[in-house]
């Protein structure tokens, strides 16, 4: 069984922000939405680090833990999935998460500018990456696409802000795969062994 | 009226005490379970015939791809 996971190689990471750009047009994903996002510490100084970060379909995930609606589940290769037509918009996975993964939309379909006027439907449903491995409706369907975006799993296909990283700053896949290929990395080049919230995100056991 | 009080206290005195009680504060948790839809498996195709290792090979040849080193046979 795959277990699917990112890396951000912060050494090679150059903040061309392609990763943000290729998610955002593969979903569709609207304005004030960003499933993944580049956050560039140290900005400016020496030794600054770039860092592309999205959901990291972590193997204990605290959103699954915290939902109150229970409509998180985790797929077989270990991507962290939820049901839109059974989310709230509580926001509790948003605070639970140690990534700031989870994304909500304006109230019911209010673009940025338009003021929401129901206070109970400020927040809209949560939004969050995928792996691009859509959601729980057919794959490849007209409804998956809206609700969650792209399912290019299904087409034989890894998550396309990876795929389209110019530098393979990022790398998503099978863990083993991508952990031997940064392994390599790090041998050839001798420095710059860190995987940026790795310990956070796969450090305690698997839970599906 | 003395036997009425004392019924009235028999009877109110246990639910007086039992204000008094320690009770658990904090809500135990339990792990829910998903009760959403059922979703498909990257393999429940045509493409793939629903077979999960052919899906699994063609992944990891794509996996594969992102390692620059493999690509130069560097």
């Amino acid at each position: 069984m795959a277990r699917m996971k990112f890396i951000c190689d912060v050494d090679r990471c150059i903040e061309c922000n392609a990763c943000v750009t290729a998610c955002k047009n593969e979903h569709e994903v609207p304005w004030g939405i960003n499933r993944r996002r580049v956050i560039t510490i140290n900005d400016g100084q020496p030794g600054e680090k770039s860092v592309s970060i999205a959901c990291m379909h972590c193997t204990d995930a605290p959103c699954m833990a915290v939902c109150p609606v229970n409509c998180f589940y985790k797929t077989e290769d270990g991507v962290v999935l939820h049901d839109k037509d059974i989310c709230i918009g509580c926001g509790y996975c948003s605070l639970a998460c140690p990534f700031d993964a989870p994304q909500f939309p304006n109230s019911a379909g209010k673009r940025p500018g338009e003021h929401a006027t129901d206070f109970f439907v400020a927040r809209g449903k949560m939004d969050k990456c995928t792996f691009c491995a859509g959601g729980p409706e057919e794959n490849g369907s007209e409804a998956e696409f809206d609700k969650y975006g792209c399912n290019r799993l299904s087409e034989g296909k890894l998550p396309l802000c990876a795929e389209m990283c110019s530098t393979k700053a990022l790398l998503a896949g099978d863990a083993p795969v991508i952990v031997a290929i940064h392994e390599d990395r790090i041998e050839r080049r001798g420095y710059g062994d860190q995987r940026w919230g790795w310990e956070m995100a796969y450090g305690r056991p698997e839970k599906i | 009226m003395t036997h009425a009080l004392r019924t009235a206290l028999v009877l109110v005195l246990p639910a007086m005490l039992a204000g008094c009680g320690e009770y658990k504060q904090v809500v135990e948790y339990q792990n829910g379970s998903y009760v959403g839809k059922q979703d498909e498996r990257p393999w429940d195709s045509e493409r793939f015939m629903h077979d999960p290792e052919m899906w699994r090979q063609v992944m990891h040849e794509r996996n594969q791809r992102q390692n620059e080193y493999g690509r130069t046979g560097d």
